[in-house]
């Protein structure tokens, strides 16, 4: 998540108005860890947002994945098949 | 009873790295999608990284550069040094039925669900994989770093697009 904010900044700092999917702290517990369901109802929040983004024209940017992480997060496969399924084309840079 | 939050718990389980190993916690922040601690000795910096959404516990090892932690590049090929390697890589090398997986490949009727000491036993899982199989690295010993380079720069070809 801070590669994104990072990069979104630094866009912002170029004049692009570049925006981000927040996962709001309020949408998580800070005393408990997230559960199965509430994965899912915050995949369906990002996909939301991505789709409203992508029906708005929004250029997409792509920062890959940190390939020092052995794991791949869940959100940014949803938002890969979301991407490729709508067939809307993004534009890589990198982190 | 509410468990304690992630920052609280996290210094508990690795108050071991200040005891036994002489680092100090030099960072302790909560973002607005999670939080992130960095202990530093003389040798060796630990940042540990907490992402509500992801539900896990990321950890970081990196090899001080006269003191001082430096991030890697962001952008990674065969000649990039890294500095850090992530201690999944380690553990895969080490021992891959060790891995901790995201809190909710386990299910909710998991111990890590449990409401009152479900977050504490997830974060005491890493604490402990820490201690027992990064023991080289906390003392400064990083002759496993070249094996962990090989993984990442593989890791980058193969999800090159």
């Amino acid at each position: 998540m801070g590669a994104v904010k990072t990069t979104a900044k630094m866009l912002q700092s170029q004049g692009v108005n570049a925006k981000w999917y927040h996962a709001w702290s309020k949408n998580f517990p800070a005393n408990r860890l997230m559960t199965p369901g509430e994965l899912i109802s915050a995949q369906a929040r990002n996909a939301r947002w991505l789709n409203t983004k992508i029906n708005q024209g929004y250029k997409i940017y792509d920062i890959g994945i940190d390939a020092t992480r052995a794991t791949r997060s869940p959100f940014y496969q949803l938002e890969r098949n979301s991407l490729q399924q709508r067939g809307y084309p993004t534009t890589v840079i990198q982190r | 009873m509410k468990g304690k939050n992630f920052d609280l718990i996290a210094k508990e389980q690795f108050i071991f790295l200040i005891s036994e190993y002489n680092f100090v916690l030099l960072k302790s922040e909560k973002e607005d999608w999670g939080y992130e601690l960095v202990y530093l000795n003389k040798t060796t910096g630990i940042k540990i990284t907490y992402e509500y959404r992801e539900a896990y516990v990321f950890i970081m090892l990196y090899q001080l550069d006269k003191g001082e932690l430096r991030e890697n590049q962001g952008s990674i090929n065969d000649n990039t040094v890294l500095y850090g390697y992530g201690f999944d890589d380690l553990i895969n090398l080490r021992n891959p039925q060790a891995l901790v997986k995201p809190a909710y490949e386990y299910g909710e009727r998991s111990i890590y669900y449990d409401k009152e000491s479900g977050l504490l036993e997830y974060v005491s899982a890493f604490s402990n994989n820490l201690k027992k199989y990064a023991k080289d690295i906390l003392k400064g010993d990083f002759t496993v770093f070249p094996d962990l380079d090989k993984v990442v720069k593989e890791r980058v070809k193969k999800y090159n697009y």
